[in-house]
């Protein structure tokens, strides 16, 4: 069982990385996904998964010792999936706020930030002149970017930006 | 010693209380700072019981070491213990003058609760999937900490740390399954009980297996090909809190390095993991210095320093691959003193960029200029926090560097220690940068300065400290070398552990002793 096992983990794998690696935010949650899906294969393989195993603790047959599986990497592959679960909840989260802040979901249509945060981005420049954020309003910097409507409508429609996939 | 546990049971309650109370800001506030306070004055005693009475161990759920989670404290982790506490207690101060209400409604200490949580739940777990989910918890409280505020450019840089730590927590878990498959145990101690036994070609296979979890480490403590999502990320991170960033959360990292591959790791040929890691860490160290040489952003260029200072640890764990137990010995407790050094001077440096900012109103070195006429004490502070990290010989950094260098020389590793005077000279070179573009030189606008006195206090207690490990190091180094006996003679260690005492729920029946006696009933 093993051979067929490590295929499919393989498999997984690379297509996890091919996805991570598309200019594509929304790919790279679903590459993300791959890989824990790989890596909950790899577990139960580790696991000496059989085609005899039972469930953990019971095995195949209450009465004996017959299909007994090692009940660690279940154990484990639970406590991946729902960590990868969340963090896969609060990747596409932040996606989809990266698309409604910059209307584009290709990471490299993003400002780059390589010196200097851009003008007006960051907090702390805010915090240098209020402290208890009174001047804020009143400059160019936005500390709490939760504003429906006024980000998004500058940017151009997003239909326009399908293209490039 | 089952109060041991309270290390991480304090951040954890209190980060639900602050939840609940949030809205409240002064009540949040000071909750905040005395359950701090209660943390590390709790951690700092148990440094000093641990260092008295040695290893403490506390089972949980009574499940026995090999097959439950042990937690764990030695001197290492006490070590850390105290670091992260103490330094989260300080920069929980200094935030009180630079989170703003906004910023504390997006439950800014509640994640700064969670945030300890998970530092001091990693420091002190025996099992290394433990420190997996530890690693999580402090990773998902990193992501919200750096979104406080969610302006558009920490939403994107938050979206690569993410990335990034996604696919490095991936490789964790098949790291941990694969090292399950090859060794047959988690347990750190039973690890290196285990290991040391492997000869021949498992040996090979141990160490191949070990390799996944040295990438995992390597990506957090930010070693040499991994290193490019640290320094877009920690700048967007609020002032204060990346102090706790910077000193902290690598160094989790580093000491996952310490821990996982000079503790448990003992198979046959072990040491080469620790030769690859003694190979990066010299372009960790260089590549990191040239990074921040070449930048202009104050923030961009003490991250990058980050990297330069992970190649220094980096390079103490890479030089206890050495067959000479002396050197390795001289390595490790190089490699933990330098820890505390960093951590302690390296925040002390966000926190000085933090009020240097305020008081200039820009974050850019050539628009800040003049910081020494409005406020010259900021100035003393930033001087021997700088010097330190260079390492000029009164402080901490100069004892550091030094007790390396010499593992390095005994070793016979030439190279990589003159890679690192030439880094030191080089961070000399960038520290001078700042302080001739920001606090010499005219000032750029006429606005008074915004109040910083305040945000002096924690930074001072910093500075302080690096001071007193330079002029009175013999306790601390001594406290090194006794910390690094107890990690390469593990026997103390691993008799401890192993042999945890059971506490009543570990007589109850088990669930499988349930299942067998139900068996033979049925037979």
């Amino acid at each position: 069982m093993e051979l067929p096992m490590a295929a499919v983990i393989a498999v997984l794998f690379a297509a996890g990385t091919y996805l991570i690696l598309r200019p594509n935010l929304l790919r790279v949650v679903m590459g993300f996904g791959l890989y824990s899906n790989a890596t909950n294969l790899l577990l139960i393989t580790v696991g000496g998964y059989t085609r005899d195993s039972g469930a953990p603790f019971v095995g195949a047959d209450p009465k004996t010792a017959a299909g007994l599986m090692d009940p660690l990497p279940p154990d484990i592959i639970l406590t991946a999936i729902v960590i990868s679960f969340a963090v896969s909840a609060l990747m596409l989260t932040v996606c989809y706020r990266v698309y409604r802040d910059h209307g584009t979901d290709n990471p490299e249509e993003l400002p780059v930030d390589d010196d200097f945060t851009r003008e007006g981005e960051l907090v702390s420049v805010a915090l240098a002149h209020g402290g208890d954020g009174s001047k804020v309003a009143a400059g160019p910097v936005r500390l709490l970017g939760v504003r429906e409507g006024r980000r998004g409508a500058k940017r151009p429609a997003p239909k326009q930006k399908a293209k490039r996939r | 010693m089952n109060s041991l546990i309270l290390a991480i049971l304090i951040p954890f309650f209190t980060a639900l209380v602050l939840a609940l109370l949030n809205g409240y800001r002064r009540l949040e506030m000071a909750v905040a700072l005395c359950s701090s306070l209660a943390l590390t004055a709790w951690v700092f005693w148990l440094l000093f019981y641990v260092d008295t009475h040695g290893v403490q161990v506390v089972v949980v759920g009574g499940w026995m070491a090999p097959w439950g989670v042990a937690f764990v404290a030695d001197r290492l982790t006490c070590i850390m213990l105290c670091l992260s506490s103490g330094l989260g207690m300080l920069v929980q101060l200094y935030s009180f003058w630079t989170v703003t209400e906004e910023q504390q409604r997006y439950f800014f200490y509640p994640l700064m609760q969670a945030m300890l949580l998970g530092v001091n739940w990693s420091f002190i777990t025996g099992d290394v999937f433990n420190l997996f989910v530890a690693y999580e918890v402090m990773l998902m409280a990193s992501y919200g900490m750096m979104m406080v505020g969610a302006s558009p450019a920490q939403v994107r840089q938050t979206l690569k740390y993410i990335a990034i730590n996604g696919i490095g927590s991936t490789l964790f878990v098949a790291g941990c399954g694969v090292v399950y498959a090859t060794v047959g145990t988690l347990n750190m101690a039973d690890l290196a009980v285990r290991t040391a036994q492997i000869t021949g070609q498992r040996a090979g296979m141990v160490t191949a297996a070990s390799m996944l979890l040295l990438v995992v480490f390597a990506l957090k403590a930010a070693t040499f090909p991994l290193i490019y999502w640290l320094p877009d990320s920690y700048p967007v991170v609020p002032a204060g809190v990346n102090g706790y960033f910077a000193g902290i959360l690598t160094k989790v990292g580093v000491y996952s390095l310490l821990r996982v591959f000079v503790l448990c790791f003992r198979q046959e040929g072990h040491q080469f993991a620790l030769d690859v890691l003694l190979f990066l860490s010299g372009l960790t160290m260089l590549l990191g210095v040239l990074g921040a040489m070449c930048r202009w952003d104050i923030r961009r260029i003490l991250s990058w320093h980050i990297i330069s200072q992970v190649g220094y640890m980096v390079m103490g764990i890479g030089l206890a691959g050495s067959p000479d137990p002396r050197v390795v010995q001289l390595a490790v407790a190089g490699t933990i003193f330098y820890v505390v050094h960093h951590i302690v001077v390296k925040s002390c440096l966000f926190l000085v960029g933090g009020i240097a900012e305020r008081v200039s109103g820009s974050q850019h070195l050539k628009q800040m200029g003049g910081i020494l006429d409005v406020a010259p004490g900021v100035g003393g502070l930033f001087i021997v926090a700088a010097l330190s990290l260079a390492g000029m010989p009164p402080f901490s950094g100069f004892l550091s560097k030094f007790v390396l260098a010499q593992a390095g020389l005994a070793g016979g590793n030439y190279v990589v220690v003159s890679i690192a005077v030439i880094t030191s000279f080089l961070t000399l070179y960038s520290m001078s940068k700042i302080w001739s573009y920001a606090f010499w030189g005219e000032r750029r606008h006429e606005r008074a300065p915004a109040g910083y006195r305040g945000m002096m206090v924690p930074t001072a207690v910093l500075v302080a400290f690096t001071i007193a490990m330079g002029l009175y190091a013999q306790p601390f180094l001594g406290l090194a070398t006794r910390a690094a006996e107890t990690l390469t003679n593990p026997e103390e260690y691993i008799r401890v552990v192993l042999s945890a005492k059971q506490n009543r729920l570990a007589e109850m029946p088990r669930p499988s002793a349930q299942v067998v006696a139900r068996a033979e009933e049925g037979r």
